[in-house]
């Protein structure tokens, strides 16, 4: 083993390689300009002081900036090909070159921080909504919002159901005073854009362009739920997402009914929520329910 | 702390690596494998949210077959803290699986807070050998487990190494009590890559720090071999782990396939390939010396 006495730090080293194998350029190209002057996100472009390239082992069959390429081809591809399973339609819609420009800028300003490589698309949604190559499309911010959140709920707590019967052995009183608790692993989405073909885009290989997406005179509300393990987006009627959100958010029953009759001008709305509100028991939407401060569940 | 020894684990047998493609299979037919083993990560959800649906499954899995938690991100060479909140997290999910042992890489997957997500090499030094030591023993003192740690494959070596990887890993193994997990196509990936022999480093690892074996397929590139898991175990790492259970005996074996994922019979097929070495194996050893004849 050779024994250099100017070798760098363990610090030193891992500074210099996470930099080479990060810089979006590629190993040659950074290690042709390593310390640029111009680029918005300089600190992933520029070398630490220490050069380290020295200190890479070579031989004939492959020299030491080839074998750091290697690390750094693993490093983006790896990346890219998580975002592209954890953003399918996002992905189909941009097609690759456009979504991978998406990405390597993405990850400049959002490296990943996660020690679970399924995290990273976590700003996705928003670095979109103020991406200037993707200022035409619009609708591409909530799509990968919406599929973001199926990621989501597919990590969420899990819950158990709520027993029906504990509902109807609840006081007319008790009942319209109770405070709902919603499944952790439900998403209430809104959207001024047509989502209604998301799941149909997520289990077809159908090729998806811009036509599809209209903008909506009205916003339309979507629910984003797991059910037998299978996460799944379903359009709501606007009163069925107004007075999910309002429970979602602690409202009392019998305060989200008055609120939605306000709202909506429907002599009929409170036997509709009543409908609806035992199916998503049913469902386990709702999972668990407070009576003045008591919890009563299961 | 004791080590998990291959001498106690050796009836632990072959396992398959768990992966998302085979779940309803496993749980629906319980295909006779020994053991399986799941990447921690995949189960201890997103950061702020608890496991989900993952977590369901493993359970489930549980209820049939014993668990080996298996971890990427523990980044235990990293030059940063060690990160507790990881470990808070590997240790709920310890204490609701109850895995055989716990393992993870001798390598650092990221710096600076930020995470490359790539098992990245080290330099075999003094320092490094130092620093291995202060972490691994924090982490096991955590976690309240001697932990269990591979060696990764390499595409490149540092200059500044002051030792062989082989005499890294076992002052490692030395200094902190942990088991190693050797990946045999690791260690002929990294051999050819980095032109050492792979028998040389198999017979310089002590039976006594050999926990578990890693089996998996690699790539041929045009100038080297990468570690991709997306193929079967290539014959040349069949022979190799032919002589790692003659050195350290029948000790449980993992079969590892990541990318393209077959259906699960093809695993089944080489994790009964795996067996047969080892029966195999216990013939030879009631039969003869141990002396190897293995060349690569």
């Amino acid at each position: 083993m050779e024994n250099h006495k100017t070798a760098p730090s363990l610090y030193e080293l891992q500074l210099w390689m996470k930099w080479i194998v990060t810089d979006p350029r590629g190993v040659r190209d950074a290690l042709t300009d390593p310390f640029p002057s111009d680029r918005p996100y300089l600190e992933r472009y520029t070398s630490p002081d220490k050069n380290a390239l020295d200190w890479v082992a070579d031989d004939r069959s492959l020299d030491a900036s080839n074998r750091l390429e290697i690390y750094a081809e693993a490093y983006f591809t790896r990346l890219l090909d998580s975002m592209k399973s954890d953003f399918p339609i996002t992905f189909r819609v941009l097609g690759e070159v456009s979504f991978q420009k998406l990405i390597s800028d993405y990850l400049k300003k959002h490296p990943s921080k996660t020690t679970n490589i399924g995290e990273i698309g976590k700003n996705l949604p928003n670095f979109i909504s103020n991406y200037d190559d993707l200022k035409e499309a619009p609708f591409l911010a909530p799509l990968a919002e919406m599929e973001w959140f199926m990621i989501e709920s597919f990590y969420a707590q899990n819950t158990r159901f709520l027993n029906p019967s504990i509902l109807s052995s609840l006081s007319d009183e008790d009942l319209a005073a109770a405070e709902f608790k919603l499944a952790p692993f439900l998403y209430l989405v809104e959207s001024e854009w047509s989502l209604d073909q998301f799941s149909k885009w997520r289990n077809e290989s159908l090729k998806i362009d811009e036509r599809y997406f209209e903008p909506l005179t009205e916003k339309k509300g979507y629910l984003i739920c797991r059910e037998n393990g299978q996460v799944m987006v379903e359009e709501l009627s606007a009163p069925g997402f107004f007075i999910l959100y309002k429970l979602k958010s602690g409202e009392n029953l019998i305060s989200t009914l008055e609120h939605a009759q306000n709202i909506f001008f429907d002599f009929d709305i409170g036997s509709k929520i009543m409908t609806w509100f035992h199916e998503w028991v049913r469902r386990g939407i709702i999972y668990d329910v407070a009576v003045k401060s008591e919890k009563v569940n299961l | 702390m004791k080590r998990v020894s291959g001498d106690e684990s050796k009836k632990v047998g072959i396992g398959v690596g768990l992966r998302s493609p085979h779940y309803s299979y496993i749980l629906e037919n319980r295909p006779k494998i020994s053991w399986f083993e799941a990447i921690s990560e995949n189960y201890m959800g997103l950061d702020s949210l608890d496991g989900g649906r993952p977590i369901q499954i493993l359970e489930k899995v549980r209820e049939n077959y014993p668990i080996v938690l298996h971890g990427v991100s523990l980044s235990i060479g990293s030059i940063d803290e060690i990160n507790f909140k990881y470990l808070d997290r590997l240790r709920q999910l310890i204490d609701r699986i109850n895995p055989l042992w716990v393992s993870d890489h001798i390598c650092w997957t990221g710096v600076n807070g930020e995470n490359l997500h790539d098992l990245m090499p080290l330099p075999f030094t003094e320092e490094t050998v130092e620093h291995l030591t202060e972490k691994i023993l924090k982490a096991q003192d955590f976690l309240k487990r001697p932990l269990v740690f591979e060696n990764v494959s390499a595409y490149l070596s540092f200059r500044h190494s002051e030792m062989t990887e082989w005499e890294f890993l076992n002052e490692i193994a030395q200094r902190t009590g942990c088991g190693l997990l050797i990946d045999v196509n690791n260690v002929y990936v990294s051999s050819v890559n980095q032109n050492f022999d792979p028998t040389t480093y198999l017979s310089a690892i002590p039976k006594k720090s050999v926990t578990q074996i890693h089996l998996a397929g690699h790539t041929v590139s045009e100038h080297c071999l990468i570690d991709t898991h997306d193929g079967p175990v290539s014959e040349k790492v069949w022979d190799l782990y032919g002589l790692a259970i003659q050195l350290y005996g029948n000790v449980p074996t993992l079969i590892e396939w990541d990318d393209k994922i077959p259906e699960f019979s093809i695993l089944e097929a080489e994790s009964v390939r795996a067996e047969r070495l080892q029966q195999l194996n216990l013939k030879e050893d009631h039969g003869k010396s141990q002396n190897s004849t293995f060349t690569v």
